[in-house]
């Protein structure tokens, strides 16, 4: 049986956490369910931070911020809530979808009229949910969709005459065996893309 | 030099102070002899005060993303703190643009706090007078200029001789050759 190991880097606030933490714990329940693991999980220390030292003038910043940006390319997919809508979700997001992580909006507030609404980016699914019953299925969803199996995965595929005889000349100018070149060549036009 | 503002009105009924703020940055912007790269504050208000609902804002987000695409610089009106306001901000140092980002309320102890990104300056303002200033300096410290700059530069024995080679080879001047070289290594960069 394939087996997954889907690292996920939650983006919310808890700025609200009267309104939201009961979601928020939903999230967290119904991702490590879908047999996926939080890359960060700074919520329970975020909560008792506040507790301890409701100043925040104390939290060090740079050094959330540099964490919350390695968790994110540190991940396999981003679940962004964002009911609350400011300025660190929409930085983060953005950041998701530059790095190309597959991510999950989620929001239980009216975006008619809101900037988030109009977003058109391969990368970002914007879903709205009003129950912890909802989160369950869009995030369920998410992650099936989007899970990266731990292991490599074996490829089987049909080769034409003439890239039999390109992978053999290949591989005997190279001592490389075909599976090697053929990785390699992928490996390049990914460098390539990302370059570009 | 063109000017990319951004700014929020979703709040105009709460905080109609705003909208003066962001007519102030704009009027700052042409008295420093720039112009906004997409000049939206005026239409917004209208929307705000007859209630549009804009049923797809798809046109709209795409058309602030390549006004900010296409300006020298950015300012982001940043008091209401919202996520369409930090999604821009992250776009425009994304695109390697200098970012003022001015609010009333304390910026410091905040998530942007954390940012070290030497194109992105924030303030806080407590008056238009102060909001003023802080847009002037911020433009007159990252002025592009739209003429051709003279530049001299000391040339090594070395450089002087690969220069005199490359111009016999390609009929080109040393300056060109120079911005052809300078030019081919930002295509690279990017």
């Amino acid at each position: 049986m394939t087996k997954f190991t889907t690292r996920i880097h939650l983006i919310a606030s808890t700025n609200d956490l009267d309104n939201d933490l009961v979601y928020l714990q939903r999230i967290m329940d119904v991702i490590y369910k879908n047999s996926a693991v939080l890359t960060r999980n700074w919520i329970p220390a975020s909560i008792a931070r506040k507790k301890v030292t409701p100043d925040i003038e104390k939290a060090d910043w740079e050094k959330i911020v540099n964490e919350s940006l390695d968790a994110i390319m540190r991940s396999d997919l981003i679940i962004a809530e964002i009911t609350l809508a400011d300025f660190n979700q929409g930085i983060q997001t953005y950041i998701a979808a530059q790095y190309k992580k597959p991510t999950l909006v989620l929001t239980r507030a009216d975006i008619r009229n809101r900037f988030v609404s109009g977003i058109s980016n391969k990368f970002l699914t914007l879903q709205q949910y009003a129950t912890e019953e909802d989160l369950d299925s869009l995030i369920g969803t998410f992650i099936k969709k989007n899970r990266i199996p731990e292991r490599d995965l074996r490829f089987n595929m049909v080769l034409d005459r003439r890239i039999v005889k390109y992978l053999r000349e290949k591989s005997y100018e190279t001592g490389e065996n075909k599976s090697e070149i053929v990785r390699n060549i992928l490996e390049n036009e990914i460098k390539q893309k990302d370059d570009h | 030099m063109i000017v990319h503002l951004i700014g929020s009105l979703h709040d105009y009924e709460t905080n109609p102070e705003m909208v003066e703020d962001l007519r102030a940055i704009a009027n700052t912007i042409h008295d420093n002899d720039s112009s906004l790269s997409h000049n939206w504050i005026e239409a917004a208000i209208i929307r705000h005060e007859k209630n549009v609902i804009i049923p797809d804002w798809t046109p709209y987000v795409e058309d602030n993303l390549a006004a900010l695409h296409q300006s020298d610089v950015v300012i982001i009106e940043a008091t209401p703190y919202s996520f369409g306001l930090g999604f821009q901000m992250a776009a425009a140092l994304h695109h390697q643009k200098p970012v003022l980002v001015v609010s009333r309320e304390r910026l410091k102890y905040k998530y942007i706090s954390g940012f070290v990104d030497n194109l992105l300056t924030y303030k806080t303002y407590s008056n238009r007078d102060e909001l003023a200033r802080t847009v002037s300096a911020f433009l007159q410290k990252n002025t592009v200029h739209t003429k051709d700059l003279r530049f001299n530069i000391m040339l090594t024995r070395k450089i002087s001789k690969f220069l005199d080679e490359k111009t016999k080879e390609t009929g080109k001047n040393r300056s060109e050759v120079i911005r052809d070289i300078i030019k081919s290594s930002d295509t690279k960069r990017k």
